[in-house]
């Protein structure tokens, strides 16, 4: 045990910096007890009733600062001389200031009160948080792009009632892509701005839409993402409708694009009625909206690539059964996508060849695959299904996944064809290319299969897509302008 | 008014909740800040619906428009307030319902066997100053028979420090709203170290009481008079610019309310010994003015609460038990949950293993925008949070994050004169799961000890959460 009285002349320092450093003090191990007050008869007494100081405490007075402590050994004692030193040393030269760390706004109030001039927020939280962080969105007046899923129907309603009432735009939940005044929101392609509007249930959809026509020297106003759910009944097309009535008004806007997955036929019909009002020209592609309507000015379309070229006023062939025949091949396509509305899509498109074709998304249930593990004949996969992406990113982000089942679907023998779409734009993944390329060449050196791939993307986008296109070329890939045009060619090659 | 056309013809400008790449990919082409965002009502996502459906909204008539006007109202009567000190009294004669068995206590009720070491000490000397009792085995046999009648403070519009013990001989400050024609009550101040209001009751303390109820309330009584009242609303203002937040330092409060009555004192008729003892009684006392600070910030909040759809806090009081609170659009409902034992800085021989539970109605400073919710403009106690002035900004700027606005009669010099933040929100509190900070003393846990240190403390979220909760169902049920 060792005690030590150590005393500061002439120094001195409030009653709450000392007990401050005291506490540090005792923060030291062996330290069995410590005190550094200021030298008054009173605090001397203190001191020498507790036993903690000794003699060379008397000599100490008012304007003195004592240290008194009781440690394990004088190695202690010397460690706290040492502190308290440069505790007093830092406080005179005021060096516990700390430098002020940049704030960022901590919710979407401030952020709202720091930059009062946004218009529209941008919400990829966790599903469950999502509709609170939107509603607060819609109350601050401002626009909401929701790419969050998970949230429940009857929240998607609400907020998407609630948005109307003010003319706002809500856009998802689960939206992945939106492209606003050439501000990219999500998983989207940078494109050129020009004259077409373009409303989706559909992330893939659009990027499709949008690439085609990018690439044929088109461009876009805006395009809005309206979440995948949007065109069912109970949700009833609230911002596909309230965007149509916006985009019909839009000065800069001269074609409306719709594209959809396959929506309730009842909400179909009363968006398509909406469309024929319109003095401007309206593209629809709602893939398996099998009605035919005439009008002038209305296009309705059955794949992605004709609602491009529709919408650029190109020429294409309406009758589908004349391109897609069936080769009679006893052998089998395997689909391997990330999109899931390219995915519905080469699963329809087979559909008008093959009585059968299986797919973890097929609407027929007896072609609904029991074990997504196991592909059956011709077989479409949507790798974006919440079963894969449970416990890994989407397979835009990360390849994992789809090169996995690559691999495995090539050797094969029964299989002759793979289809797969890689999907560029923001915030996927950034060199897809060369990722797969190791892997399609030894695939197309070691098996007699064809792989076919819709590259859906720009040279704008930041993995350039004839950089892209050109490396899976080398690698022994074959490249389509389309889907559509994936599905033609793997059905020329059986 | 942003509309979609709005949105068309301009380009987005972008807040970012969520993914950090979508934030960096939008800021190529545009204007975003990204949100360091976490998940509000501290990750129960149920909850966090609930407070995004009572949030400020612009559509007429809507629960969010009703709260809010409420929020202003209630706001507005706070920091209009005008506190005059116009009168001290026995608390016996001021309060109203107060009886001779009456015992008012701080924070929420609480039952006399589950009551803090602290504040059993404090009634145990009060009914000893009182003559009920001869001593601690008397006092708290008559406590725990059942003639005692416990209540808070609050339940009497009165507010006292730690303890907070009023029984019915103490005088006790009478503060007038003067707009508003509301009253809020408070004893004097004993002074530091061994007081009733940290439990101690020695014959010292008895003592002492008693001289303050002969001698000192009496010259209080006559400067008062003279001065015709006592403006403490322009003292408060003038005591922030001079560093302090009126709750743990009150030093420049204390001097000026010293300034005011002194020349009135002397040349009253008021004894010239007495004189004496009164002035020297008060020249060693720094935190004399608390107490005032606290009815003046009563008044305030009384005038504030009441107001149906306001979920502003008119009440943060904690009996050692207990932290309990009120909230405007609530009526009289306390919500409460176990206190703290506060962060602090301890006299030496003292520890944290000796400390009470938080205690006091001394939060109502907190309540009405100062103590910890101004700690920027007090440097001179910077070390109780922390160290540095740094870190005593940090407090105010995440207070105002809580707060209705920001209230500009007391203005902080150390922020700009920015006003200090005022009006305690329930929503805000749970959106961004900020739990509001209390300056604080720290009482000893037995009995007859006192003060053993100084620190902050956090308030319990479950107050906050409980009272959203009850909100929710009255308003939007």
């Amino acid at each position: 045990m060792a005690n030590k009285t150590i005393i500061y002349n002439n120094t001195y320092y409030d009653s709450v910096t000392l007990m401050n450093i005291s506490q540090e003090i005792e923060k030291i191990s062996g330290v069995n007890n410590a005190s550094i007050m200021m030298g008054t008869a009173q605090n001397i007494n203190i001191l020498k009733e507790a036993g903690l100081a000794d003699e060379k405490v008397e000599e100490a007075d008012n304007s003195d600062l004592i240290v008194a402590v009781e440690a394990d050994n004088n190695q202690i004692t010397n460690k706290i001389k040492e502190l308290v030193d440069k505790k007093l040393d830092d406080i005179t030269r005021g060096q516990n200031e700390k430098s002020p760390s940049e704030e960022k706004p901590a919710s979407l109030e401030e952020a709202v009160q720091e930059f009062p001039e946004s218009n529209i927020v941008s919400i990829s939280t966790p599903g469950e948080f999502a509709a609170a962080e939107g509603l607060k969105a819609l109350k601050n007046d401002k626009h909401v792009f929701m790419f969050s899923d998970n949230v429940s129907l009857q929240s998607e309603i609400r907020l998407k009632r609630y948005a109307e009432n003010k003319n706002l735009l809500m856009m998802g939940p689960d939206c992945g892509t939106a492209f606003i005044g050439g501000v990219p929101f999500g998983f989207v392609n940078n494109v050129n701005t020009g004259k077409i509007g373009m409303i989706g249930a559909s992330g893939t959809g659009i990027q499709e839409i949008m690439s085609i026509i990018h690439r044929k020297g088109g461009g876009f106003t805006h395009v809005i993402g309206t979440g995948s759910r949007d065109l069912y009944k109970e949700v009833g097309g609230i911002t596909m409708l309230n965007a149509l009535k916006e985009l019909s008004k839009d000065r800069n806007t001269e074609t409306i694009l719709l594209v959809s997955k396959p929506p309730a036929d009842e909400i179909a019909d009363k968006i398509i009625n909406k469309a024929k009002n319109i003095n401007k020209k309206v593209v629809i592609c709602f893939l398996g909206y099998d009605k035919k309507i005439d009008k002038e000015n209305l296009i309705i379309v059955d794949t992605l690539e004709n609602a491009a070229l529709a919408a650029l006023d190109k020429t294409f062939s309406k009758n589908l059964d004349d391109i897609l025949i069936d080769s009679h091949s006893n052998k089998y396509i395997r689909g391997l996508y990330s999109g899931g509305t390219l995915a519905y899509e080469a699963y329809i498109l087979l559909k008008k060849v093959y009585p059968e074709v299986y797919s973890n998304i097929a609407l027929d249930e007896k072609e609904k695959l029991s074990n997504q593990e196991e592909s059956k004949k011709n077989t479409i996969l949507d790798l974006g299904v919440d079963y894969y992406t449970k416990n890994n990113p989407h397979p835009m982000i990360d390849l994992s996944i789809k090169i996995s089942k690559l691999k495995e679907e090539a050797k094969n023998p029964d299989v002759r064809a793979i289809l797969m779409d890689v999907v560029l734009g923001f915030n996927a993944n950034q060199e897809p290319a060369s990722e797969l390329s190791p892997v399609i060449r030894s695939i197309i050196e070691a098996e007699k299969v064809d792989i076919i791939i819709d590259v859906v993307g720009t040279d704008l986008d930041p993995q350039n897509y004839s950089k892209q296109v050109e490396k899976l070329q080398q690698a022994g890939a074959l490249i389509t302008e389309s889907n559509f045009g994936a599905v033609k060619t793997v059905l020329k090659k059986l | 008014m942003n509309n979609i056309n709005n949105l068309f013809l301009k380009e987005p400008k972008v807040i970012n909740i969520g993914i950090k790449s979508f934030a960096e990919n939008a800021q190529k082409f545009t204007e975003v800040i990204d949100v360091n965002w976490n998940p509000p009502a501290w990750g129960d996502n149920k909850l966090a619906d609930k407070i995004a459906e009572l949030m400020e909204d612009s559509t007429p008539d809507s629960l969010g428009s009703k709260i809010k006007e409420a929020n202003e109202k209630a706001f507005n009567r706070l920091v209009n307030s005008k506190p005059t000190l116009v009168d001290i009294v026995p608390a016996i004669e001021a309060l109203p319902g107060m009886t001779e068995n009456t015992i008012l206590h701080a924070g929420a009720p609480v039952d006399w066997k589950n009551i803090s070491g602290p504040m059993k000490g404090a009634i145990i000397g009060a009914l000893i100053y009182e003559g009920r009792a001869e001593n601690r085995e008397e006092a708290e046999k008559l406590a725990a028979s059942g003639d005692i009648e416990f209540a808070p403070c609050h339940s009497k519009n009165a507010v006292g420090p730690m303890a907070g013990i009023i029984s019915p001989s103490m005088p006790v400050w009478v503060v007038r709203n003067d707009d508003f024609g509301n009253f809020g009550y408070a004893t004097m101040n004993e002074g530091w170290g061994k007081t009733l209001r940290f439990g101690a009751y020695n014959d010292n303390v008895i003592e002492r009481l008693h001289w303050m109820e002969e001698t000192l309330a009496e010259a209080m009584k006559v400067v008062i008079k003279r001065l015709e009242g006592v403006n403490l609303k322009s003292i408060i203002g003038k005591a922030v610019q001079m560093g302090d937040e009126c709750h743990n330092r009150d030093i420049a409060a204390t001097n000026l309310f010293f300034k005011k009555i002194i020349p009135e004192l002397v040349k009253s008729s008021f004894p010239a010994d007495k004189t004496e003892e009164v002035i020297s009684f008060l020249g060693k006392h720094d935190h004399f003015f608390l107490n005032l600070g606290m009815a003046a910030s009563k008044a305030g909040l009384v005038a504030a609460h009441n107001i149906p759809y306001s979920t502003m806090v008119t009440a943060i009081a904690r009996n050692g038990v207990e932290v309990g609170i009120k909230v405007s659009g609530m009526e009289d409902e306390w919500f409460t949950e176990e206190a703290p034992i506060p962060e602090g800085l301890y006299f030496p021989g003292y520890s944290k293993k000796d400390a009470n539970r938080d205690l006091g109605d001394s939060a109502i400073m907190e309540t009405g925008g100062l103590g910890a919710f101004a700690m920027a403009s007090a440097p001179a106690i910077v070390q109780f949070v922390g160290g540095t002035t740094k870190d005593a900004e940090k407090y105010t700027k995440e207070m105002f994050k809580i707060t209705l606005g920001k209230n500009t009669n007391y203005g902080m010099p150390t922020m700009a004169f920015k006003g200090v933040p005022t009006g305690i929100d329930i929503i805000k509190i749970v959106d961004k799961n900020i739990l509001p900070i209390v300056n604080t003393g720290i009482a000893h846990k037995e009995p007859g000890h006192g003060l053993v240190g100084a620190g902050v403390s956090r308030m319990p979220k479950g107050c906050f959460l409980k009272a959203i909760e009850r909100f929710v169902d009255k308003y939007n049920g």
